[in-house]
């Protein structure tokens, strides 16, 4: 039997998802964290520190619940004024906020300072288990709209926060299914352990498609079309407006929407492609074939298969 | 019309080993995308009614050339002695698409269809199965290689799956 929005919606808002009261929670740690920064930048001159700009789940308001023993994860963009944006160090802006976060949490242990990642710097609140990656970015404009980062592949890209985040809040403008679809595909995701896919990766499919299809008709239908599209076209790859995929020759393209010559996917090992397609076109047969099992019972179990023991509909 | 279900199996049986026959029929449609949604609903609500009734034989499902000629296909067959079988999932109908296939869908009906009267099979007909009409289709495939490749069962309804390639 095909289970409804109610339904599923109760298994996304009950389990899911992050709650909206600790969501608030968390952003406000994360506002707080900026404000101290702000007052340190205020107080002295010598950062070339243009803006901070908020990233990820928690600002779209797509984060799920962390597991055991996970942070929850805020991703915050720095944006660094800097005399040739050709020619930095990367290192050197991660110092930078590393000073900046001492100067402005002289008591916290430097071990609450995570320099380890390849190009973000982590600040763990203990008692929150809040973990806030700020991301050191080097401005192209004014009003820090676009910037350099470092991508995942070590090679240095031109992205936006800003644009992210408006091309996910206009897609989720146009399909209200549109966050729950990716919260049960993230929960997918990691119950299959699909590793190299992200939940950008995810979410910018998810958005092909309601540029592509339009709304989905259902929460249902539209987790299927997900797993249907990745199966049968996700070879193709992903692209908006005028951007060509043709230019990329990785195992997975999928187009920056902030720069078509940034591809998102390009991380993604063949094997983990691979792997994603399997997975997807499994998930899809399930639901297919659980659309018409006759009981509640049976519908449940089959779609257990795809997310684990805590699915359920009540 | 009455239905007479015996002890080895019932309606939920039949609906059961429907189930997994409409999600193969339903993957070639979306996956080809030669049939729409309202189309798909309204083909496989209709075979649920004729498998319900113990009515259904054999399903044929044909992607075919432009010309006509088969170049996939799918059968499926009832059996009522399905006991044994092991129960397979549905899947694994990735039929690739060519400009000017079609999707075409055949139904043979079984002993007991043929026991009713005619104005009890045009209503059937008129109830449960508008737009449906008679095929010269003989139900044989010449020189296509055949494997029979899954097993729908549960306990003794089942559909065998059949699968033909040029």
């Amino acid at each position: 039997m095909r289970l409804s929005d109610k339904e599923l919606g109760n298994y996304v808002s009950g389990k899911l998802a992050l709650p909206g009261d600790e969501r608030n929670d968390y952003r406000a740690q994360v506002n707080r964290l900026l404000e101290k920064l702000e007052t340190v930048l205020h107080e002295d001159g010598s950062y070339r520190i243009q803006k901070f700009r908020r990233a990820g789940s928690l600002e779209k308001g797509t984060s799920n619940r962390p597991r055991a023993g996970k942070p929850v994860d805020a991703d915050v963009g720095v944006y660094f004024a800097v005399n040739d944006t050709s020619n930095f160090d990367i290192t050197d802006l991660q110092r930078v906020i590393k000073k900046l976060l001492s100067a402005a949490y002289p008591q916290k242990n430097e071990d609450d300072f995570d320099d380890t990642g390849a190009r973000t710097f982590g600040v763990v609140f203990q008692g929150s288990g809040l973990e806030v990656d700020l991301a050191p970015i080097v401005s192209l404009d004014a009003d820090a709209n676009y910037g350099l980062q470092y991508s995942r592949s070590g090679n240095c890209v031109k992205t936006s926060v800003k644009a992210h985040i408006d091309h996910y809040r206009d897609h989720a403008g146009r399909d209200p299914l549109l966050a729950p679809t990716l919260r049960l595909a993230k929960r997918w995701r990691y119950w299959q352990e699909l590793d190299g896919v992200q939940s950008f990766h995810l979410e910018l499919m998810l958005s092909y498609l309601v540029d592509r299809d339009g709304p989905a008709p259902t929460l249902e239908d539209s987790l299927r079309r997900l797993f249907l599209f990745v199966a049968r076209d996700l070879h193709r790859g992903v692209a908006f407006g005028s951007a060509d995929v043709s230019r990329f020759s990785d195992p997975l393209v999928i187009v920056d929407p902030a720069n078509e010559e940034n591809n998102v996917g390009a991380r993604i090992e063949s094997g983990e492609r691979e792997a994603l397609i399997v997975a997807a076109r499994t998930a899809y047969e399930t639901l297919t074939w659980a659309q018409g099992l006759p009981y509640q019972g049976e519908t449940v179990s089959a779609w257990k298969e795809l997310f684990g023991d805590n699915f359920s509909i009540d | 019309m009455t239905t007479t279900f015996t002890d080895t199996f019932n309606r939920d049986d039949i609906r059961r080993v429907y189930a997994s026959f409409a999600a193969d029929y339903t993957i070639i449609a979306e996956w080809t995308g030669l049939r729409s949604t309202t189309d798909v609903a309204s083909t496989i609500a209709a075979i649920k009614v004729l498998a319900e009734a113990q009515y259904l034989k054999e399903v044929h499902i044909h992607l075919r050339s432009a010309s006509g000629t088969i170049r996939q296909a799918a059968v499926y067959r009832v059996s009522t002695n399905a006991s044994g079988w092991s129960a397979d999932r549905p899947g694994n109908l990735y039929w690739d698409k060519e400009s000017g296939d079609s999707l075409q869908l055949f139904v043979f009906y079984n002993a007991a269809w043929g026991a009713l009267s005619q104005a009890q099979r045009d209503a059937f007909m008129a109830q449960n199965m508008p737009g449906w009409g008679p095929s010269d289709f003989d139900g044989s495939y010449g020189a296509m290689s055949s494997s029979t490749d899954r097993h729908y069962a549960s306990r003794a309804y089942g559909m065998e799956r059949t699968r033909y390639s040029r």
